[in-house]
């Protein structure tokens, strides 16, 4: 009767770990698996449907050099990132010929156009656009795979003549797995 | 010997019938329990194919003609069965000087002219373009496929001067 007993206890943890019986309507508790939360809450830190958001500013940024307003730092598994960017006057007026943003894994504006976004031109009457307030657009949004902690910036940068400017932005991220 | 071999295959049998297919790994949903997608297990990059976190990505770079919906994903995105989170973006006139009046842009299974300002890009404002770059964030969609279904990213633009170049870069990511 021991020898079956130790044999049931072996085979039922090796083969099922927790069981949870069928049709409970949750899934069983995998030792490695990533779930979400009870849905009482925001998710912890490692589970689907984790939210981390920062934002904030480069101060006074010169015509044509690359800003960091804000990054965050993601952990291991697929993210899906959302940025938002306003490219801002600070002491007076200020002419745009150029705007640009990216939400990347490495400091620095890609140079491809099918990466960053990018507003370059002048109105049809040959004008350049004024800006007494702020100009903003929506990021591209990422997706990211990362397998070990790693940070993501929110890039922008913008060309002008004629006052100062500075650059605002927000990432958004969650967990998809 | 006999009530150990006999004990053990009624428990097989009962655990077989209660629990069905139980794969290890990180879990989206339920696993394949009650018929949920599961994840990649975490440890060798992206997410496969089938799997939540499975992420497309095509990218195309068409010309387009003033007046004409253009595929600017250049038909590189086909959506297997499941729930996906869409976003793109696309940008006109590399090389520029053309001068735009309206600009239409958004995700389509069929080229059309995506032009319902309630649900997709849209920038209409009499003559009010002339540059190198013109960039367009695409709203994001999320959709539900049961077949395997082509997704494009059109843009429609009427505009000055000769063609101009689209490009587009489209991703879809599985969240079921």
């Amino acid at each position: 009767m021991k020898l079956i007993i130790f044999l049931m206890s072996l085979f039922s943890t090796v083969c099922f770990g927790e069981i949870i019986p069928k049709g409970a309507g949750v899934g069983p508790q995998f030792p490695s698996g990533i779930l979400g939360s009870d849905g009482t809450s925001a998710p912890l830190p490692g589970r689907i449907g984790e939210i981390i958001e920062s934002e904030g500013s480069t101060g006074a940024i010169g015509s044509g050099a690359t800003g960091i307003p804000t990054t965050v730092v993601l952990t291991p598994g697929t993210w899906a990132v959302f940025g938002w960017m306003s490219w801002s006057q600070l002491t007076s007026s200020s002419n745009i010929t150029n705007m640009e943003s990216q939400i990347r894994e490495v400091a620095a504006l890609e140079n491809d156009v099918f990466e960053r976004y990018r507003w370059n031109g002048s109105w049809n009457d040959g004008s350049e656009l004024r800006v007494s307030g702020r100009v903003a657009d929506m990021a591209i949004p990422e997706f990211f795979t990362v397998s070990v902690p790693t940070t993501i910036y929110l890039l922008g940068l913008v060309t002008y003549t004629g006052g100062s400017m500075e650059i605002y932005g927000r990432l958004s991220a969650v967990r998809i797995y | 010997m006999k009530s150990i071999f006999l004990f053990l295959a009624i428990f097989l049998g009962f655990a077989t019938s209660s629990f069905a297919a139980i794969i290890p790994g990180n879990i989206g949903s339920p696993a394949t329990i009650d018929g949920g997608r599961v994840g990649s297990d975490g440890t060798t990059g992206a997410p496969p194919s089938g799997a939540v976190g499975e992420i497309i990505v095509g990218t195309g770079a068409p010309s387009i003609a003033t007046g004409t919906a253009t595929d600017c994903s250049a038909g590189t995105v086909t959506l297997t069965p499941g729930t996906w989170l869409l976003v793109g973006y696309a940008t006109l006139g590399e090389g520029g000087g053309r001068v735009y009046s309206n600009v239409n842009a958004g995700f389509e299974t069929s080229l059309i002219n995506p032009g319902l300002w309630q649900e997709n890009y849209d920038y209409s404002d009499g003559s009010f373009w002339i540059g190198t770059n013109y960039p367009m964030v695409l709203p994001p969609r999320v959709v539900t496929v049961s077949v395997n279904t082509p997704y494009y990213l059109v843009v429609f633009a009427n505009f000055t001067g000769a063609n101009t170049n689209c490009y587009g870069r489209f991703k879809a990511l599985r969240i079921n």
